[in-house]
């Protein structure tokens, strides 16, 4: 779709950024869904329906989701700090828990946009590896099958690092954020891009803490979200990831929505530690008009 | 302060790969298990400490993710796990600044 400028020149319509979200994606939520308890059940229920309301709100055709990869793409032969997804296609999550809630085998990507960010991303001085044919696993699919789409919009996925140190830096989570909503907004297709961040907030997974849920750690990161500066922001999450367990490394998700959306909007759905599920469970929204 | 520990290779391939080669219905097959362990190079230590359920000795080298993995590969339940892993929680420091 074009229009004419001024002058008479054809200028493509630009895609758009159109929202920016974020979601816990803990496992035992695909794995307990039908057997959890009823008040955790309830508000997962409520909190995941206003996500999704929110998500399919900003009619997004293409969702470009931040995620951990936990072991299904990656070992320790090969490690990308950051990969994005540029395939026409990605196969569905491997996991055998996420079979019975998201049956999917295959999922649709959009190569253009994938590689668009790629090539933005190499000229602001990130260095992504990337992969044409990547397993979207629970952490990136888990919020997704929770929006309950009619048709599931195409996905670029980009998965960090967050399993096994060392691991990008908080700051440069956020400044990726940058350059991710520069790129998509120098895409020259009229479409429409929400970013989501997902995973987190506090967590921890196979060490001698596990189970652990650090609240504090929880209502300080919501805090810096809805009033720190970049800076402030990443040196802060620097320190606090040191202390708490090492599933809040996956809040480096998060900073990317946060650093798409420019640091400002932020708004909580919702939050609640759920032990049963192993982690404080989170969603939230950045108000892109703020 | 830097991290002296380290992840091994071997083990950790050993536990990626069971994720896809049959999981828990391989490893608590003793047979299985140990025709398993022979496509890997493992140190004698680590072997023995595979057949004797010794995660005290194991859980220091394997990379957390694959640890959670790994204990549900063994048998054990989410409170069987954490109850495994508490036991050796003696020194050990949470998050970023310990092992990965």
């Amino acid at each position: 779709m074009v229009f004419m400028s001024a002058r008479n020149q054809a200028r493509p319509l630009m895609a758009k950024l159109v929202g920016c979200f974020a979601a816990g994606h803990a496992p035992n939520i695909a794995r307990m869904w039908e057997t959890m308890d009823r008040k955790e059940r309830t508000w997962l229920d409520e909190k995941f329906a206003e996500f999704a309301t929110r998500v399919k709100a900003s009619r997004p055709d293409v969702l470009v989701i931040h995620s951990t990869d936990h072991w299904c793409n990656f070992f320790l032969d090969n490690i990308p700090a950051f990969c994005i997804g540029i395939g026409d296609e990605h196969e569905g999550p491997p996991e055998p828990f996420m079979k019975p809630v998201f049956p999917h085998e295959t999922l649709k990507g959009h190569a253009g946009l994938g590689k668009h960010i790629l090539e933005q991303a190499f000229a602001s001085e990130f260095d992504p590896s990337y992969s044409m044919q990547l397993k979207l696993d629970h952490g990136m699919v888990l919020p997704v099958w929770q929006v309950h789409f009619e048709t599931i919009p195409a996905i670029v996925p980009v998965y960090l690092n967050l399993v096994e140190k060392p691991f990008t830096t908080p700051l440069r989570c956020i400044k990726w954020g940058h350059m991710l909503r520069n790129a998509i907004e120098s895409f020259p297709k009229d479409i429409r891009v929400a970013v989501i961040g997902t995973g987190g907030m506090s967590h921890s997974i196979g060490e001698t803490t596990m189970g652990w849920v650090d609240e504090p750690f929880d209502h300080a990161c919501i805090e810096l979200f809805r009033t720190a500066s970049d800076e402030d922001l990443g040196a802060k999450m620097e320190e606090m990831l040191k202390v708490t367990g090492n599933g809040g490394a996956e809040m480096r998700n998060w900073l990317c929505a946060h650093g798409a959306a420019g640091g400002k909007g932020f708004d909580l759905i919702g939050y609640t530690p759920m032990p049963s599920m192993l982690i404080g469970c989170g969603l939230a929204e950045w108000r892109l008009s703020s | 302060m830097a991290d002296t520990k380290m992840t091994d290779y071997w083990l950790n391939k050993l536990i990626f790969d069971l994720q896809e080669a049959g999981g828990r219905g391989l490893w608590t097959d003793s047979k299985k298990r140990s025709a398993f362990m022979d496509g890997y190079k493992l140190s004698p230590a680590i072997r023995k400490a595979l057949i004797e359920d010794d995660f005290a000795t194991l859980q220091p080298v394997i990379n957390p993710y694959l640890m959670r993995n790994f204990l549900l590969f063994c048998g054990l339940d989410d409170e069987e796990s954490k109850d495994v892993l508490h036991g050796l929680h003696v020194g050990a420091q949470p998050g970023e600044a310990a092992h990965g």
